[in-house]
């Protein structure tokens, strides 16, 4: 399945500058978004958003098209 | 002799122009620790009630802590107290840089500065003495004008300056304190209170460094802390500062936009971080931003800070007023529907250069756009501006307008809540304030914990007096050393997320005591833990210091704070929330519909108050509260 993926802040470091934190990835039929984090290779503390519904479990499983979005919480600042 | 700090606190009337030290004991520094607890000690004893705070009897209490100017990141750190003219309650704002390590090392703790002096004068403290110097040759100029004449006239470029700029020469109630002319005491109004004391500058410069205890511990927990660093939870503050946050809060649906009408900003990547470090950070055309375009405060490693500069088309920016962050980023940006980061960064600039809290003056001009485009404003009332939302133009002129009262922007120097007043035609439905301090740009629909803290904060809404959220579940390790062990789903206000609330209030509230970073120390996402912390105040005072006491002096202080509020007749009912948060769902994005419930936040608050020792009805502090904690001297000062 295509899932479409949004990294924020300093996460999108791990993709080229010119994807802006943007991708699309190919994952197995079944996946959760904590294979997704694996595949993305981020090990840190994350929210993940899913169509727009935030703190989404890594157990969840991904749907083909999901767009999902990956920050780190925020405090102040 | 003590280490970490000098027992020295030096006392200034401007009145009569009489200077004197006074060396408390060693209990008195490890019952309170400094900061704002130290303060407020001062403010408590040495003013009575109803006082003005325009007048010469307000205080104004600048403390340092037991470890401010240690050799580790996230120490130097001042904290500035005083009536608030903004609020009418207490007064109380932090702010980092060079100054307060520099304090420290010119041979004082902290400074309690009473009266006005009858022409503009500067405090010049230098290796343990303290002088007044004139100041009329500094008065009407701003903050980087005065730092250059300061630094030229004594000779030395490394002496550090904290001012007030013309917005606090000319009671703008929101004015800041700046040092570095980038670092602001921001909110409450403390630059107002400095100004009405005729006193333009405090200078600092010395060589009296305290001893630290353990040194090696101390350097022990400093590599530590280098070393952890990129594999952080705050490697994206060291990078790209707190404008990261620009766009974690948009994705979570909490980007204040439009005068709080929603929390998504559908242009928030043009004021993102990682576009500020591409585009305007100082070095970025050369790919040098790493070095040039990041700056820090004393012994820090995190490096947050940034640096604009622009030398072409519109808006020119002047590296000497540093760079915006998170809140000035919001404000004066998606807060007023403005996408324009070169003009962002300009209002960013004019604030640091008039010395005005950037959360207000954003707040207060998104208010003022909000009644524009409701038909409330004219272009008659505002000199000719067309005030829509989205106006970046209009925002860098009123931030130049307030800063010299000129015009329209002598009623928003007022602040949102007395110009509603003064304005009247229903504007007061459009006000996002708490106590008459403007909300910061974290929200409370998104993060229900800030309904309680930003209507029961003591000196108005705050976004850094408790730790939000999303960060009770991920760090149970680090929450587990306070308490806290039971996270709760996402959107809920019950006991579990008061108590959260109130907890993590005592920790920042022990944070602001010792005058450390709340972004390098904490309880969360933070550089270092509370319990490292509690290992840092061992190793530089040398006392056999508990985590449990560093707490307490936290909850200690947050009484004290609203125990200044009680003695001005300041309680409950003034604990309250903008109508609209209760009545106006957010529009868009994630957060689209988000409301606040008024009966559960109401069960909230009386769960807080009672969680607090506090006397549910007024909210405030009780005899047996106060001296549980050692404050039998406040009870007394209540007539409890």
């Amino acid at each position: 399945m295509r899932i479409s993926v949004h990294l924020y802040g300093v996460l999108r470091d791990r993709l080229p500058p010119a994807a802006k934190g943007r991708t699309t990835l190919e994952l197995p039929d079944v996946a959760t978004v904590g294979d997704l984090l694996a595949t993305l290779g981020i090990e840190r503390r994350v929210i993940v958003s899913i169509n727009g519904r935030a703190h989404i479990p890594t157990k969840h499983i991904l749907q083909d098209g999901d767009q999902v979005m990956i920050y780190t919480p925020v405090g102040g600042g | 002799m003590p280490h970490g700090y000098h027992g020295r606190i030096l006392h200034v009337d401007l009145t009569s122009g009489a200077l004197s030290i006074e060396q408390p004991e060693e209990k008195f520094y490890r019952k309170y620790m400094g900061g704002s607890a130290m303060a407020l000690t001062y403010l408590l004893r040495g003013m009575p009630p109803g006082v003005d705070p325009l007048a010469p009897e307000n205080m104004l209490a600048l403390f340092l802590s037991v470890v401010t100017g240690a050799p580790i990141s996230g120490q130097s750190r001042v904290t500035v107290a005083a009536k608030s003219p903004l609020t009418g309650c207490v007064g109380d704002s932090q702010a980092g840089g060079f100054f307060p390590a520099e304090m420290k090392f010119a041979g004082f703790d902290g400074i309690v500065i009473t009266g006005r002096a009858p022409h503009p004068v500067y405090l010049w403290l230098h290796d343990g003495q303290a002088e007044l110097r004139d100041a009329t040759h500094l008065w009407g100029r701003v903050t980087g004008e005065v730092q250059d004449m300061l630094r030229h006239e004594l000779g030395d470029d490394k002496i550090e300056v904290l001012q007030t700029g013309p917005a606090g020469e000319k009671g703008v109630r929101f004015a800041a304190l700046m040092n570095m002319c980038s670092r602001a005491n921001g909110r409450t109004g403390m630059g107002a209170v400095m100004g009405a004391k005729n006193l333009k500058a405090i200078v600092v410069w010395g060589n009296q460094r305290p001893s630290i205890a353990d040194a090696a511990a101390l350097k022990a927990l400093a590599q530590w802390g280098a070393t952890r660093l990129p594999q952080s939870d705050i490697a994206g503050l060291s990078k790209y500062g707190t404008s990261e946050v620009i766009g974690l809060n948009n994705a979570d649906g909490g980007l204040p936009t439009r005068n709080y009408a929603g929390g998504v900003f559908e242009y928030y990547e043009a004021l993102d971080g990682p576009t500020l470090y591409e585009t305007l950070l100082r070095g970025a055309a050369q790919g040098r931003q790493e070095r040039l375009g990041r700056d820090t405060c004393y012994a820090c490693v995190v490096r947050c800070k940034r640096v604009v500069e622009k030398r072409d088309g519109p808006y020119l920016l002047d590296p000497t007023y540093g760079g915006p962050e998170y809140e000035s980023l919001a404000t004066l940006g998606s807060y007023c529907g403005v996408s324009d980061l070169a003009a962002v960064c300009k209002a960013n600039e004019n604030c640091n250069k008039y010395g005005l809290d950037t959360i207000s003056c954003g707040a207060t001009i998104a208010w003022a756009m909000e009644c524009f485009e409701n038909g409330l404003l004219t272009k008659e009332d505002t000199d000719g501006l067309e005030l829509r939302f989205g106006n970046a133009e209009a925002v860098v002129r009123l931030t130049e307008m307030i800063g010299r009262r000129e015009g329209f922007g002598d009623l928003l120097a007022e602040g949102s809540a007395r110009a509603a007043q003064r304005l009247g035609r229903g504007s007061e439905r459009f006000l996002i304030t708490s106590k008459n301090q403007e909300a910061p740009a974290h929200m409370p629909q998104v993060k229900r914990t800030l309904a309680i803290i930003y209507a029961a904060n003591p000196f108005g809404a705050d976004h850094q007096s408790h730790e939000h959220d999303p960060a009770y579940a991920p760090y149970p390790e680090r929450m587990a050393q306070i308490g806290l062990h039971d996270p709760q789903p996402p959107l809920t206000l019950n006991a579990e997320m008061v108590r959260y609330a109130l907890v993590t209030q005592y920790a920042y509230s022990a944070l602001d005591s010792l005058s450390v970073c709340q972004f390098v120390y904490g309880p969360a996402w933070h550089l270092y833990s509370m319990n490292q912390l509690t290992e840092m105040v061992r190793a530089v005072t040398g006392w056999d210091v508990s985590l449990y006491e560093i707490m307490k002096v936290g909850e200690r202080r947050l009484n004290m704070l609203r125990a200044f509020n009680a003695r001005e007749g300041i309680g409950r009912e003034h604990d309250t929330l903008p109508e609209r948060f209760f009545t106006r769902p957010l529009q868009g994005g994630p957060s689209d519909g988000y409301v606040l419930d008024r009966d559960e936040w109401q069960r909230a608050m009386d769960t807080y108050y009672a969680m607090a020792g506090w006397d549910v009805q007024s909210g405030n502090p009780t005899r047996p509260t106060l001296e549980a904690l050692g404050l039998g001297w406040v009870a007394d000062l209540l007539g409890l």
